[in-house]
């Protein structure tokens, strides 16, 4: 009879046990993940297209077909591990980038694509749509 | 059946046990695509399209500045306008753009070189952006204005006879905060022409790099007061200009 109580806590201490433990781990795991971490590509390449065109730097190299100054930009400002391709557009739809504006070929398992509608400060005031193409994962 | 008593604890336990972690993996994948992801792009679609108009004023800005035609802002908003509409990312997107038409703004456009001291070049215009589709219905109205404001004043010295020591001070703004200039082109009055003072073996310059600029220089100017005259070209590419009469001081 004793020993059959001494199993039967036993039992009882090891669903504590359980209990506790997967308590314990559900409170450590993070109840927001960090947005950096979970951004997706398409999110970080329209976020890096915004801060450029902020204040006019990103049109205006386009407009002067600086197209190594825009390439070294988009390495700067995207996450090292993200390739990109960018394609510019102008208003009648034509490809403007003379040459290839790229991180050297798409990489990674996932590929996604955003547009972005941009005005140059210059006093033609031409638009252009910017596709950059965005591979990482 | 009191042997299995306990096994059916231990099990009952693993079973709270997945339910609590399928409950917070759930939240957690939920929170990660409703929320960062889709609603951090169209915050930032929105926020481009607000920079592009902002750019498409300050671009008309300069046109109009330099001689263009006041209906240039209006032609280039309605580009932009159609550019826009045609953009589907989220939805059906439209932009409507009404250039200001309260004075001193016509057709959205002030310039305003004054003899007073002050000049001001300024464009402003309000949008309404509506989107809708795709799980969103968002009427967005902001306003854009942009401004570079010229202020030029200071005083002379008399050195005797028509000599005068002359001290100006140029003071450029854009959009509200101290800005520096891309070129400045200082003149004053002599014998009825507008003399660059620049060759004047007295001519100094200082620029203090926060938009602020002083300049000194002695030369025979006869009358008074004396004439003077800054044309600015601000980091943007827009032309301001602003006159004043200087007093000996």
């Amino acid at each position: 009879m004793p020993r059959r109580g001494a199993v039967h806590t036993l039992d009882a201490f090891f669903a504590a046990v359980i209990i506790l433990t997967t308590l314990l781990y559900a409170s450590q795991v993070p109840r927001e993940r960090d947005y950096e971490a979970s951004a997706s590509l398409r999110a970080r390449g329209l976020e890096a297209l915004v801060r450029l065109d902020g204040n006019g730097t990103l049109g205006r190299l386009m407009d002067e077909g600086g197209w190594d100054e825009v390439e070294v930009l988009l390495r700067l400002v995207l996450p090292s591990g993200v390739s990109f391709n960018l394609t510019v557009l102008d208003e009648g739809g034509s490809v403007v980038n003379d040459r290839a504006v790229s991180s050297g070929g798409l990489v990674g398992r996932t590929v996604e694509a955003v547009d972005y509608l941009l005005a140059v400060e210059s006093a033609e005031c031409p638009f252009y749509r910017v596709r950059l193409q965005l591979g990482g994962g | 059946m009191r042997r299995g008593r306990g096994q059916i604890l231990v099990v009952a336990a693993l079973g709270i046990a997945l339910v609590i972690i399928s409950t917070q993996a759930y939240v957690l994948e939920l929170n990660r695509t409703t929320v960062s992801s889709d609603y951090g792009c169209f915050s930032d679609h929105v926020l481009g399209i607000e920079q592009g108009a902002g750019h498409v004023i300050c671009a008309s800005l300069v046109n109009v500045s330099l001689g263009g035609a006041s209906s240039v802002l209006m032609d280039n908003l309605d580009r932009w306008e159609a550019f826009v509409s045609g953009d589907h990312t989220f939805g059906w997107c439209d932009l409507n753009a009404t250039p200001a038409s309260q004075p001193p703004y016509t057709e959205g456009i002030r310039l305003d070189w004054g003899t007073e001291g002050e000049g001001v070049s300024s464009a402003c215009a309000e949008f309404t952006l509506n989107m809708s589709g795709r799980g969103l219905d968002v009427d967005h109205q902001f306003t854009v204005n942009t401004t570079t404001l010229l202020s030029v004043a200071g005083s002379y010295v008399d050195l005797g006879g028509d000599a005068k020591a002359l001290t100006v001070m140029v003071e450029l703004q854009v959009d509200g905060g101290w800005a520096l200039a891309g070129s400045i082109t200082l003149e004053y009055m002599k014998s009825a022409a507008w003399t660059d003072p620049t060759g004047l073996g007295s001519y100094q310059e200082q620029d203090y790099g926060n938009g602020t600029y002083i300049y000194t220089f002695t030369d025979d100017v006869p009358g008074s007061p004396v004439q003077i005259r800054a044309q600015v070209y601000d980091l943007r590419g827009v032309y301001v200009r602003a006159e004043n009469s200087l007093g000996e001081g």
